[in-house]
């Protein structure tokens, strides 16, 4: 399942990034065109297994995030919360 | 020239760190955290690096580490942010005027003198103790004399009284491990162009915990930008406009270049200093007490500043007076003469200590 996190700052951003990585979730590259207020630089997108697995990494690294999008298969976009 | 005053700032400054300051200019100058353009993207990322590394040498999260444009703006922000004058505080006898002037504006303040054992040096705190104090404010390594003080124990003493801890390690980083967790204070700042070899403009405030400060000035932040209050998350609640990209970068090659350097070099070069001054009929300082790179003398009947301008005069950079530190002067001894004090650096040699020995002897001789 695909994810944005759009977090509070670029700084938590990079952290989040990095803990995705260090957790073996894929980090998608490049920009994340077409969904609403995902701001290149402050949004993080991931391929998750599920909530679950995006949550552990997101509370483990404290990671500040103002919402997160996710992307159903079918294309739709809808706001998650944890 | 020779120079001998790397506790004012370390000079010169290693290659690298030039090197890494000329590429984030020329290379990837745009502002960080301020949008998602790839420039500014690549700069927030080199920033982030820097947040790693002082977060890997000072033991808190990346994101507990707060640039500033010297240790002196970081004491204010910890200081001010803490305080307020309803509270009332103890800073120690050492304290440079960073500490104590910020204290002085905002707070009733008691000083607790640093005695020659540690216990001493707690009943002296205990004594100076109000219902209101809320702070202890305590620099690791005096600047004046290098005396490195007991922040550990300081500190323990601190929080089982209930007490936030505020260390100002501008001393002490790079000469000494400064884990925050290990010496458990709540924050500790430094500047990034003495020991850490950084550019000038460059500081820090680690954050411990999750104390929230009030903030010493508002502005642009990247973040929430939509509200008129700052981010309540740090680091960007305390970095309000734009940051010193270049120097930052810079003092994350002067941090690499410190995790290379084991300091043993300056330490036998002070040690080494320190004894033929003491043969030799100089007062040296703190002569009892462990130290860094750093030695404070007087010649007995010569003004420090005119063995400073003599020492000029020849080719040598020292430091006379007081050390915007009165308070240890007063502690010393010293506050109408002052000392000279020699600070050794990573670029120096025994050749250098040579020659401002053999100087020193002969001003001494010809007085």
């Amino acid at each position: 399942m695909i994810f944005y996190v759009v977090c509070e700052s670029t700084t938590y951003a990079i952290k989040a990034k990095k803990e995705f990585e260090n957790a073996g979730i894929r980090v998608l590259p490049g920009e994340y065109r077409g969904v609403s207020g995902c701001k290149r630089g402050y949004t993080i997108g991931v391929q998750a297994r599920d909530s679950a697995e995006l949550a552990a990494v997101i509370r483990r690294g404290g990671i500040r995030y103002k919402k997160i999008v996710y992307e159903t298969s079918r294309g739709v976009y809808g706001e998650l919360g944890l | 020239m020779i120079y001998f005053d790397n506790s004012a700032t370390t000079y010169p400054k290693p290659k690298c760190v030039i090197k890494a300051v000329t590429e984030a200019m020329s290379c990837y100058g745009a502002n960080p955290g301020r949008g998602g353009n790839p420039l500014s993207v690549k700069a927030s990322q080199k920033v982030y690096e820097v947040r790693e590394k002082a977060a890997n040498m000072f033991g808190v999260a990346p994101e507990r580490v707060v640039f500033t444009s010297n240790a002196t703006h970081a004491s204010n922000t910890a200081i001010k942010g803490m305080l307020d004058k309803s509270c009332h505080c103890l800073i120690s006898d050492y304290e440079h005027n960073a500490v104590w002037r910020p204290v002085h504006s905002t707070c009733p303040y008691g000083i607790f003198e640093v005695k020659s054992c540690k216990e001493d040096t707690l009943y002296s705190i205990k004594t100076q103790m109000r219902r209101n104090t809320r702070c202890i404010v305590c620099t690791a390594v005096s600047n004046v004399t290098g005396r490195i003080l007991p922040i550990k124990e300081i500190c323990d003493f601190a929080r089982n009284n209930g007490l936030y801890t505020i260390i100002d390690a501008s001393q002490a980083a790079g000469y000494l491990p400064m884990d925050v967790k290990d010496i458990g204070c709540d924050i500790l700042f430094t500047s990034g162009h003495k020991g850490l070899y950084g550019p000038f403009g460059t500081g820090m405030m680690l954050l411990g915990n999750d104390i929230k400060l009030r903030t010493l000035i508002e502005g642009g932040t990247g973040t929430n930008s939509e509200e008129p209050f700052q981010p309540n998350f740090p680091p960007e609640r305390y970095e309000a406009g734009t940051i010193n990209m270049c120097g930052i970068i810079g003092l994350g090659a002067g941090m690499d270049f410190v995790e290379k350097n084991d300091f043993s070099h300056e330490y036998e070069l002070t040690s080494y200093l320190r004894q033929v001054l003491v043969s030799q009929g100089f007062d040296v300082y703190d002569k009892e007490y462990n130290f860094t790179p750093v030695t404070s003398f007087n010649i007995p009947g010569i003004e420090s500043a005119d063995v400073d301008s003599k020492l000029g005069e020849a080719g040598i950079c020292v430091r006379s007076g007081l050390h915007c530190a009165p308070l240890a002067h007063r502690k010393l001894g010293t506050e109408e003469k002052g000392t000279v004090r020699v600070s050794i650096g990573a670029f120096n040699t025994k050749k250098d200590v040579d020659y401002l020995i053999d100087r020193l002897i002969k001003i001494k001789k010809f007085n």
